[in-house]
């Protein structure tokens, strides 16, 4: 086999080679953006939207006023449950999809991927019909008798979470189902042949050979819950409009666009600060077991 | 974008015709006066030149083959655009016209373009756009000369200003639009709004929908019943105190950020009344008897929409063509006869249907058309003053 120029090159000058696109791309994509928006949140908010400057009022902004803090604390709740949901339900549903075979797989995986093919502001006004006081929702309850009247389930905390479970939840089991294909079923079996019973030979073999799958699935339904723009607006509440909303609103009703980067990077830093720590804890637990 | 960049898909692509006659620029907006809607409409620019005895003199049909990006309010008065402004305008001058569905996004977008190349050569705007378009410089004066409609406008457009005397310096008023209040008649039968006090009402309290995007209107409603003047709440007053907790007192379903929102809530039925933008409740009236809505007595706060060349366009002069077609009264009239806005041309001819409460004299417009004064909201919005946030915690309970 005849190798191409780059790699005859051989050692180092080849490895220099090859990871270069990928190292302009991450430059690029996310280290240039980065440094702008933190550049951005030095600047001075006035005259707006922005003026060159080197200052942290906008930072001294975001912790003085107590609305900010509260609209933080009830994006961290809101991610915090919707990732809570699409690891308990996705898990199962991708275990189940892993476990299938033929039709049956490709029916389970249709499901997930079919509202991926749709736009997700289609999809979610979808929910809003499902979810109204005429919808088909409040007729099955009030038919079965679980209610007595309409129950109010859009505009609410409920309806913020479905709506963005509904969004996160295929990513988280695309990923989850990745890493599980990777696994061989025979490391199961032979737990088992040891005496581990069906829910320990998966606890011992399963779940820390696919602790990076979920650390990593975990990690973008909480990114959903933390950037949600579209679905706390649909189905939630004001109290559900979260960080995301608030830096779009800084940026485009407020014009003040330092105020928007500090946001930004708040939100940003949260979402760095729970991936970094549920990698740790999930993978650190998958490897000691 | 001039000139050069694709049409996009949502555009209405539209075969230029060969006009009868041609004449240059020059002559084409010294005629152009109030005509070129009757010149594509019956057939051919002689028309609208003065008669079929008059003889165009020039060599080139005006524009020919230029391209006007134009940012307007999307959704049906995007659509109303392309139906009503765009054919005849560009049967006439042989431009192409791209309508772009815009919202909040235009002065930002304008400001993220390159100085020379903006994604827009004519862009709409009403005071709250336009005053931050004058502090971003996204605009650039209007040269009147190329818009002789404009000597027929109602003397209220120019005389209401929105911010300091500027606007209508840097743009042409179109037509002034509102918010109204629309409910469900099947759902609230008894219920006959006269005022923005009956948002108060308890039969609508947890059924309510009131607008948060923009959320001086929901304030202007508080302030319209405690009687106060909306247009000018100034920070640190009583008066403004009142008007929030007026408005707390509200028991809101939906706190919406866009009209689509307002009127999918009230065709799902969790909603049963709402302060509405009149465009969305007006054509959901017109397709659904179910729904109605009325202009309240106090009158309603608006805003006129204004249309300004962008700077840094190599097409200003077909951005002032188009503006002055735009206050054309053939193609005015058509537009108000599928939309809400009051228009600015005299000579429009108000649809028979909607003649009671469109207003006829420049008095007329004094007395019910009511805008905010952005020389003193803009503060408010840009949470300099804390309106903004006192409003997203007494009143949003955020």
């Amino acid at each position: 086999l005849k190798l191409g120029l780059p790699l005859q090159l051989g050692g180092r000058r080849a490895s220099v080679l090859l990871l270069t696109p990928a190292v302009v791309l991450l430059v690029g994509v996310f280290a240039i953006p980065m440094v702008i928006l933190v550049r951005m949140s030095l600047n001075e908010s006035v005259p707006h939207p922005y003026s060159a400057g080197l200052t942290l009022d906008s930072y001294r902004r975001f912790l003085a006023e107590p609305l900010f803090q509260g609209i933080l604390w009830r994006t961290l709740r809101l991610a915090l449950t919707i990732t809570a949901i699409a690891v308990l339900f996705g898990a199962a549903y991708a275990y189940l999809m892993w476990r299938s075979k033929g039709r049956m797989r490709t029916f389970l995986l249709a499901i997930v991927l079919l509202p991926l093919f749709t736009n997700v502001i289609a999809r979610l006004y979808g929910w809003q019909i499902v979810l109204s006081g005429d919808g088909p929702l409040n007729d099955i309850l009030l038919k079965l008798g679980a209610i007595s009247e309409p129950v109010r389930f859009n505009f609410t905390f409920f309806g913020a979470a479905l709506g963005l479970t509904y969004v996160a939840m295929p990513y988280f089991i695309l990923i989850f189902f990745s890493t599980l294909e990777g696994i061989d079923w025979a490391v199961v079996e032979v737990a088992r042949s040891l005496g581990a019973g069906r829910l320990r030979s998966l606890a011992e073999t399963v779940l820390p050979l696919s602790s990076p799958g979920l650390a990593a699935g975990i990690s973008v339904a909480f990114a959903w819950g933390m950037g949600a723009y579209a679905e706390p607006i649909v189905l939630g509440s004001p109290r559900e409009w979260g960080m995301g909303y608030e830096a779009w609103r800084t940026t485009v009703i407020g014009f003040n666009w330092p105020f928007a980067a500090v946001l930004s990077l708040v939100m940003i830093v949260s979402m760095l600060l729970f991936i970094v720590l549920v990698t740790k804890a999930v993978v650190r637990r998958g490897s000691v077991e | 974008m001039n000139g050069q960049g694709p049409r996009t898909g949502r555009v209405q692509r539209l075969e230029v015709q060969r006009l009868p006659g041609a004449i240059d620029r020059r002559e084409f907006i010294r005629r152009a006066g109030g005509s070129l809607f009757a010149v594509s409409v019956g057939g051919g620019l002689l028309a609208a030149c003065g008669g079929a005895e008059e003889k165009p003199t020039g060599t080139a049909v005006p524009f020919e083959g230029e391209e006007l990006n134009v940012a307007a309010w999307s959704g049906p008065y995007a659509r109303g655009f392309r139906e009503f402004f765009v054919p005849s305008f560009e049967q006439a001058t042989g431009a192409r016209v791209t309508i772009l569905d815009e919202w909040a996004e235009i002065v930002d977008k304008i400001i993220a373009a390159p100085k020379d190349d903006p994604p827009f050569d004519l862009a709409i705007g009403e005071g709250y756009t336009q005053i931050y378009g004058l502090q971003s410089n996204a605009w650039t004066k209007i040269n009147y000369d190329n818009v002789p409609n404009s000597k027929d406008l109602y003397s209220w457009f120019f005389e209401a200003d929105q911010i300091d005397d500027e606007d209508d310096a840097y743009g042409v008023p179109f037509g002034y639009a509102y918010e109204v209040i629309g409910w469900n008649k099947e759902k609230l039968p008894g219920f006959q709004p006269t005022s923005w006090a009956d948002l108060w009402r308890p039969e609508v309290q947890g059924h309510l929908g009131m607008d948060a995007g923009f959320f001086n209107y929901a304030l202007g409603a508080a302030a319209f019943k405690l009687g106060y003047d909306p247009a000018t709440l100034q920070v640190d007053t009583p008066e403004l105190d009142q008007v929030l907790a007026e408005t707390g007192k509200l028991d809101v379903a939906l706190w919406y950020t866009s009209g689509a929102q307002s009127v999918a809530a009230l065709q799902a039925g969790d909603i049963d009344v709402a302060q509405m933008y009149i465009e969305d409740i007006g054509n959901l009236a017109t397709q659904d008897p179910t729904f109605d809505w009325v202009f309240p007595q106090e009158g309603a706060m608006g805003w006129v929409d204004y249309y300004m060349p962008v700077r840094g366009s190599k097409v200003k002069e077909l951005a002032e063509a188009f503006a002055n077609h735009l206050l054309d009264p053939g193609a005015q009239t058509e537009f108000a006869a599928n939309h809400y806005y009051w228009m600015s041309n005299q000579k429009y001819e108000i649809p028979s249907d909607k003649a009671q409460y469109f207003p006829t004299t420049d008095e007329e417009l004094r007395q019910k058309a009511h805008m905010f004064d952005y020389d003193v909201w803009l503060p408010h919005f840009f949470d300099e003053t804390g309106v903004y946030t006192r409003f997203s915690q007494e009143v949003l309970k955020r």
